[in-house]
């Protein structure tokens, strides 16, 4: 193949994907209105478009496929064929076809190397994400320039540069510069639409439930970067909701409700978030059971409120569910929803009515890279705090603070909202007495003492380095035009730090090891985690080994069950990853003697097996297994979602 | 060889030369709210955030307060500060004359009439990365 050659196929490839989707959407739109005409007109041209680029740069077996569903559609078309769910089905794996053949690789939205920098399709010109971030960095290192020349104006030439008119207009066009280059970045959030309604589809097949699904507002905009870190969170909402939301036609004819389930995604533009809200009309979480499951895991409820409760299901490693499905259990749980929002400076919060349903709302600032912030000094040292978190701001006299029960509190709009000191909560020292902010937690607000708001304004953020451990009040750090660096706060982490509320930590009871010295471990510590490894074949412990240790694992192995448990018994490991056949003691017995062992009956299990039949998922699962992947489904990521899942570390 | 020899309280310590960067004067660290005691805070180095180390917390022989010198330090993308108490200086290392007595160090080698202990920068680095 030629450079030129190649140069087409990989533009053919680009332009067939986007012709797929929506390919994939008409098909999902003819499912619930079948005699549609203009959706069959529709979906007859992009398959015959399809078939003929195909042709065009030779690639054949897409041109096959792509005839083959002009086949399927043209009675249709004619009106002497119908478009029966089964021919819908067929329709869609072609598409699936197509699209395997075209990337080979599983994920359509990552970007790919060697695309193209540039397309031009339609009128609309595409343009490779490595290119938009390169604009985005050098509009970012103009303005900070900018910065730099109106201190040395004033320095210099001991101008004031706001006097300067040029001064003054440079920083209105590169001002206009970054906001446009930041709105280039923004696709709207129904680019996502169709892998869920996909995604809704296939779950709702697979549990025999009847699913409806509507998506409002879907031309709310996000940063890119922002809405390709969302997409596994939504997916994983949505197959949640139809796994455990959504009751089976029978259950909710019983209950009065409509046959056919409901599950929403309504998005919409609030200030500078984007809130993204999922919903269904199932059965709604249901409270006891998560104080139940809290109760395994050794947490007190009783003087909890509900909504606390309730919070409690983004904890690492928490579910009500008993074992992890096919459905729900691959790739994140909550508590990854939960870690990915908090990553790009989200936040989700879930509400609940027993019998009628529940909704995640996840909210998102609109861009990543720039924050409006306001400035606070503390303890002699200048902070930033996202401005999307601050509720209010009270001066130091004329506020009614309270003391009670060793605590301080304030009236904010009627309620009691409790208060500390910014630099006590952060380590930095002691009280201060000047103003106080109140920030709003992921549920509760909280009033933090400071000693003076000095200014508000766009903040700039920065990563701070691959040597920085991840540090849950630190949002980032920004460089300041006169070189100084200015730290920004995560206020929700500070919120939960002040109230004390750490993420209580899990303690096996009958575990001497789990000390207080293990209790006190912050979680997500997978340096310490070991996996333990029981298989017969060397080729498979060691290949497991070497992946679990890349990433970050301590791993030790076993041959067999037997020799595991005796490993066992000296020295506990985080998780067990199992073979089922193996000599002298299975993975199942395995499992069995560990889940009857005092000391082990927590620890996480994992089966590895090439046994894929449903009747060995479930004896496994019903062993006590909390996850079961089949081998030659086996991929080095999945293995590891699974591992990071159960042990609760994001992957 | 050719190191960074970087004096930390009694001791001296070499840096492979072609893992420095540059050596900074009175470097002015941002404290890190949270951050664990190993971390002095974020340092501005041409307009990238990089953190500056307490080379003495990171080999468990102390903790330098206030250092008079820094030098900043590049591992496959990852770049650090490392503190010092005196000036930095280059030097050329000879034979290795014995093994490192501390966790970090990688042997121990004989510098004009001095003991200095080459550096390990990517345990180092590790070690300073790992979660609390």
């Amino acid at each position: 193949m030629t450079e030129v050659e190649a140069g087409f196929r990989r533009l053919f490839a680009q332009e067939a994907r986007q012709r797929l989707e929506r390919m994939g959407e008409l098909l999902l739109t003819l499912e619930g209105d079948a005699a549609n005409p203009e959706t069959i007109a529709a979906l007859f041209r992009e398959a015959h478009t399809l078939k003929g680029a195909a042709a065009m740069v030779g690639e054949l077996k897409v041109r096959d496929i792509a005839h083959g569903m002009e086949d399927v559609l043209q009675p249709i078309r004619s009106g002497t064929g119908t478009a029966t769910p089964a021919v819908i089905d067929s329709l869609l794996g072609d598409v699936d076809a197509i699209r395997a053949l075209l990337d080979g690789a599983p994920s359509p939205s990552v970007p790919v190397a060697d695309a193209p920098p540039t397309a031009v399709v339609g009128d609309v010109v595409q343009v490779s994400l490595e290119r938009l971030d390169a604009l985005m960095r050098t509009a970012g290192e103009s303005a900070a320039a900018h910065l730099r020349l109106g201190r040395l104006l004033a320095t210099r030439l001991g101008t004031d540069p706001s006097e300067v008119s040029e001064f003054r207009e440079l920083q209105l066009v590169l001002n206009q510069l970054q906001d446009l280059t930041m709105r280039v970045r923004m696709v709207p959030l129904a680019t996502v639409g169709y892998m869920l309604h996909r995604a809704v589809r296939e779950a709702s097949r697979t549990e025999s439930k009847a699913v409806r699904w509507e998506m409002v507002g879907g031309d709310t905009e996000l940063d890119r970067a922002v809405l390709e870190r969302l997409a596994d969170p939504l997916l994983h909402l949505v197959r949640n909701a139809i796994d455990h939301g959504i009751e089976a036609p029978a259950d909710r004819v019983a209950a009065g409700k409509p046959e056919e389930g409901l599950i929403r995604l309504h998005a919409m533009q609030v200030g500078s978030e984007v809130v993204i809200a999922v919903s269904d009309d199932g059965r709604g979480i249901d409270l006891q059971q998560v104080r139940k499951a809290a109760g395994r895991r050794s947490i007190d409820t009783a003087g909890m409120r509900d909504e606390d409760v309730l919070d409690l299901i983004f904890q690492p490693g928490f579910s009500t569910a008993k074992q992890v499905t096919d459905l729900s259990g691959r790739g994140v749980g909550l508590d990854v929803v939960r870690s990915v929002l908090e990553s790009i400076r989200g936040r989700v919060e879930v509400r609940t009515e027993p019998g009628k349903g529940c909704e995640f709302r996840l909210a998102v600032p609109i861009t990543l890279a720039v924050i409006p912030c306001m400035l606070v000094s503390c303890a002699g040292q200048r902070l930033a705090i996202p401005i999307h978190s601050v509720v209010k701001v009270l001066q130091a006299s004329g506020n009614a603070v309270k003391h009670a029960d060793r605590r301080t509190i304030v009236m904010v709009d009627g309620q009691p909202v409790p208060v500390s000191s910014l630099a006590a909560t952060l380590g930095l020292g002691d009280s201060s007495s000047g103003p106080m902010m109140v920030l709003a937690g992921l549920s509760r607000s909280h009033a933090f003492r400071i000693d003076a708001i000095t200014g508000q304004r766009d903040i700039v953020m920065k990563g701070l380095g691959d040597l920085t451990p991840r540090l849950d009040v630190v949002a980032g750090a920004s460089i300041e035009p006169d070189g100084s660096i200015i730290v920004v706060l995560e206020a929700a982490r500070l919120v939960e730090r002040a109230q004390g509320h750490r993420r209580p930590a899990i303690v096996e009871p009958g575990f001497p090891a789990a000390g207080p010295a293990a209790a006190a471990r912050p979680p997500g510590d997978e340096a310490r985690a070991c996996v333990m490894v029981v298989d017969d074949a060397l080729t498979i412990r060691e290949l497991q080994k070497s992946i679990l240790e890349r990433a970050g694992y301590r791993v030790r192995t076993a041959s067999n069950g037997a020799e595991a448990m005796a490993m066992l018994a000296t020295e506990d490991a985080t998780l067990v990853l199992t073979d089922i056949e193996m000599p002298q003691m299975d993975g199942f017995a395995l499992i069995e003697a560990m889940r009857k062992h005092p000391r082990l009956a927590h620890v996480p299990v994992i089966i590895l097996s090439s046994r894929a039949s449903e009747a060995d998922r479930r004896r496994g699962l019903e062993a006590g297994a909390d996850g079961y992947i089949v081998k030659n489904a086996f991929d080095q990521a999945g293995l590891l979602s699974a591992v990071n899942r159960l042990l609760g570390k994001a992957a | 060889v050719r190191a960074l020899i970087l004096p930390v309280g009694d001791e001296l310590y070499a840096l492979p030369i072609e893992s420095v960067r540059q050596v900074i004067e009175r470097p002015t660290a941002t404290r890190l709210p949270t951050a664990p005691a190993r971390m002095l805070g974020l340092l501005n180095v041409q307009g990238q955030l990089v953190p500056m180390l307490d080379t003495a917390a990171l080999l468990d022989t102390g903790a330098i307060v206030a250092p008079p010198y820094a030098a900043v330090i590049e591992v496959r993308g990852a770049r650090g500060a490392l503190a010092a108490t005196a000036m930095p200086m280059t030097g050329e290392l000879g034979e290795p004359i014995g093994q490192a007595d501390v966790s970090g160090g990688v042997g121990t080698y004989a510098v004009g009439d001095r003991l200095v202990v080459l550096l390990d920068v990517e345990a180092l680095f590790a070690k300073a990365g790992a979660a609390t």
